[in-house]
Formats: structure tokens, C-alpha cells, sequence
């Protein structure tokens, strides 16, 4: 084995186990999460699968963009966006084990369906694992990929929808969504549109946190607002709909508890597509 | 589109300075969601104001699993106000006049929709009389 080779396998395995520790940090809340647990064996299968289908293709373009090795090609991507749902599987399954909520004596249907659910979100915390746990300066500074990158417009709205879709997993499930929806008044849900549309524009264009989004000097300021705040804010809507509809909160609802439920659902779900649009 | 620095540090994103025309559709075509979506909370927060559910119970099928016979139920709130921890009870009188009582808890009966659910009798329904009816709710 060469020198070069041994290197190249140090850093898989350090790649390895920056995805895990991705997988657990940013896994963990919902692996605690009892209603998340149940979900995972009675929730439609359907549904379920369709899930776990969705989350490839997010995978391979998270992958593509921060990847677990430096990717350029597509092939690539899709191999390192498998290895961040095997390792969100491995260890969603380990934790789960660990704290007792699978056991011996369950059922198969039972472990596939809470691990396979638990696997989506923490394949997404694999990803940014590796991204955002690893040291800047060993990938950019030695490769090309440094300089300058170009991010279309379906691709600036598709990190937003992943950002939403991460925040949203968080928390729908939990009961507290449709209690708060039930809560709130339909005046209380206009102000709540209002105050993610604000904090969606403030946190990418006004507060000055790192990677935030700067426009050209002569061009006004809602221009943005218009071309990235507000189409965000769709996204993560149409991003809390499929949320909601996937673990069964829509079933036999009307439409105005619907757009409740899909506003409460979207103060989490806006902040996570603005930030990122900071991250990615 | 959006370039990204990542040579300067800390990271800066640009916004393109031209923009695709699209790019100004898709800004408008979710200006005229949102209005709408606010358009039809608003309306519904300056025309409706309920705070009494209207709850009736719709029976279903009854079905025969393992001892018991099933009932299915339909709870339904016509009002725009939502109901917690609605009890539906169901009273069973049999032709000799014998009396079975069942019980069930709805967590939720949202405004204006339907949940499903349903009662579970020793004796047969269809041979007796079936009285199902909402007991009692508090407010969420």
C-alpha cells in the first residue's frame, strides 16, 4: 500500500466518523422523541417508503454540494449520500437499542419501521456532519473547489427546501403542532406568516452571521424579498404539507385547519430554509 | 442565481445583479400565495367566530373481530371551534331490555372535520338497540 493510499483511507474513515457524529448530534432530538417511535410502526407504509425514496435525491445533492470526500461526479454523490444513510441507519438503530425502545421481543415490522423513520432526518445530520464538523482548511484550502461557486435558482430553492424539511421532521410529529394550531386564533396565524416571512428575510439579508447573503449595491433591497423570501416561504410550505400528510395530520381535515396547522408548522420549517441558505 | 466566495472569509453569498426572468415569476406567483394564503385566515378570523364545537356521531359499519363486534364511528364538529378529549359513549339494549355500555376518548375533534374511531360490544349491535351520542369535551 502506498503512502497516498493509507491518506486517502485515513480520511474516509475520519469522513466516516464525522457523518456518525453528524447522524447523532443532529439526530438525536428526534430519536428522543416517543411520538416519532410510535409513528415509526403505525404510520401508512406507504407513506413511509415514500419518504425514505424522497430523501435520496436530497441526499445525493446535499452530497454533491458538501459531500463526504471531495465529489465532483454524480456517481460519487450517490455513493456518499448511501453511506450517510447507512450510518444514520447503524446508528439510529444503536441509540434506539440503547435506550431501550427496541427490543428482543419486538416485532420486524416494528424495528424497520422506527429505525427506517429516524433514519431520514439523521442521514440529513450525517451530511451536515461532515460538513460542518470537519476543519475548513483541509478541503478548501488545498483543492480548487476554493474561488467561486455558482448556485442556480432551483438550487438556492432546493437547500431551502432541505433546511425546511429538516426542521419540519423535528417537530411535526410531536402533538404540540396541532395543539398550538387549535390554540391560536386565525388572527394570532396572520401574524405568524408575517413574523417568518421577517425572520426568513432578516435572518439571510440583515443580520450579519456568517455566510449571509449580500446584494449588489444599486440593486433595491426588495428585489430580494421578492425573488428569494417569499418563494422560500412557499417551499417550506408546500415542504410542512408533505410533513404533515406523510405521518397522517391531515386526514380528514378541513382546509382551514390544514393552512393552521401548515403556518404553525412553518415558523420551524422558515427557519430552517433560511438558515440554510446561510450553511449550504 | 447566487455565487458564493469561499475564499473570503467569513463566507459571503451575492445575489446576481441580472436575474432570469423566472426567477421574478417564481417571486411573484408566491407573492399571490401568500396573499392568498392570508387572504383566506383573514376571513376566515373576521367572519367566523365560534367558540361552542357542534359534535354529532355518525355510525358506521359494524364488524365481528375475534369476540367483540366493532362499530365504527364517525365523529363529527361542524363548528369552527375545535374540541379536546371528547367522550362518545354508546349504550347497547338488548330485546330481553340487558344494558352494555362502551367508552372511547377522542384527543381531538378538529373544527369543521371528521375523525374516525370506534366502539367495541360483547353482544351483537344488529340484535339490540344502539344509542351513540357525545358526552362531554373540554376546550384545547
Amino acid at each position: 500500500m502506498t503512502d497516498g493510499a493509507g491518506e486517502d483511507h485515513r480520511q474516509f474513515s475520519l469522513g466516516l466518523l464525522r457523518g456518525a457524529g453528524g447522524a447523532l448530534i443532529f439526530g438525536i432530538p428526534m430519536l428522543m422523541t416517543m411520538e416519532l417511535w410510535f409513528i415509526g410502526f403505525y404510520m401508512p407504509r406507504e407513506r413511509l417508503f415514500l419518504l425514505l425514496l424522497v430523501n435520496i435525491p436530497l441526499l445525493v445533492v446535499l452530497a454533491r454540494r458538501i459531500g463526504f470526500e471531495n465529489t465532483f461526479s454524480w456517481r460519487q454523490a450517490m455513493r456518499d449520500a448511501m453511506i450517510a444513510y447507512a450510518l444514520a441507519i447503524v446508528t439510529s438503530g444503536l441509540v434506539l437499542v440503547l435506550f431501550g425502545v427496541l427490543t428482543l421481543d419486538m416485532p420486524v415490522r416494528e424495528w424497520v419501521g422506527k429505525i427506517a423513520l429516524q433514519s431520514v432526518p439523521a442521514s440529513i445530520g450525517a451530511m451536515l456532519g461532515r460538513s460542518q464538523l470537519g476543519q475548513p482548511d483541509e478541503e478548501e484550502e488545498d483543492e480548487e473547489k476554493g474561488g467561486q461557486l455558482n448556485t442556480g435558482y432551483a438550487g438556492e430553492l432546493f437547500m431551502m427546501a432541505i433546511g425546511a424539511l429538516f426542521l419540519c421532521l423535528n417537530v411535526a410529529p410531536t402533538e404540540e403542532i396541532i395543539l398550538i394550531s387549535f390554540k391560536m386564533s386565525a388572527w394570532h396565524a396572520l401574524a405568524a406568516i408575517a413574523a417568518s416571512l421577517i425572520i426568513m428575510h432578516g435572518f439571510v439579508y440583515a443580520v450579519s452571521f456568517r455566510g449571509t447573503h449580500q446584494l449588489n449595491e444599486h440593486t433595491p433591497r426588495w428585489h430580494a424579498l421578492i425573488r428569494f423570501t417569499f418563494p422560500g416561504y412557499i417551499v417550506a410550505c408546500l415542504i410542512s404539507l408533505y410533513v404533515l400528510w406523510t405521518f397522517g395530520r391531515l386526514d380528514d381535515t378541513a382546509w382551514t385547519q390544514v393552512m393552521m396547522s401548515m403556518v404553525v408548522l412553518n415558523a420551524p420549517g422558515a427557519l430552517g430554509a433560511a438558515s440554510a441558505r446561510l450553511i449550504l | 442565481m447566487t455565487t458564493t466566495n469561499r475564499n473570503r472569509d467569513p463566507k459571503r453569498h451575492i445575489e446576481a445583479e441580472k436575474p432570469h426572468w423566472i426567477e421574478w415569476a417564481t417571486g411573484f406567483v408566491s407573492v399571490l400565495l401568500v396573499l392568498a394564503l392570508a387572504g383566506w385566515i383573514g376571513r376566515e378570523a373576521l367572519i367566523k367566530s365560534a367558540d361552542t364545537p357542534e359534535l354529532s356521531v355518525r355510525v358506521g359499519e359494524t364488524i365481528r373481530k375475534g369476540e367483540h363486534y366493532v362499530v365504527r364511528i364517525e365523529l363529527q364538529n361542524r363548528a369552527p371551534a375545535t374540541a379536546a378529549a371528547v367522550r362518545v359513549a354508546g349504550t347497547l339494549t338488548s330485546a330481553e331490555g340487558f344494558e352494555e355500555i362502551s367508552e372511547t376518548t377522542f384527543d381531538y375533534a378538529p373544527a369543521e372535520s371528521v375523525t374516525k374511531g370506534g366502539l367495541l360490544f360483547r353482544a351483537d349491535p344488529s340484535a339490540g338497540r344502539l344509542d351513540i351520542r357525545p358526552t362531554g369535551y373540554s376546550e384545547p
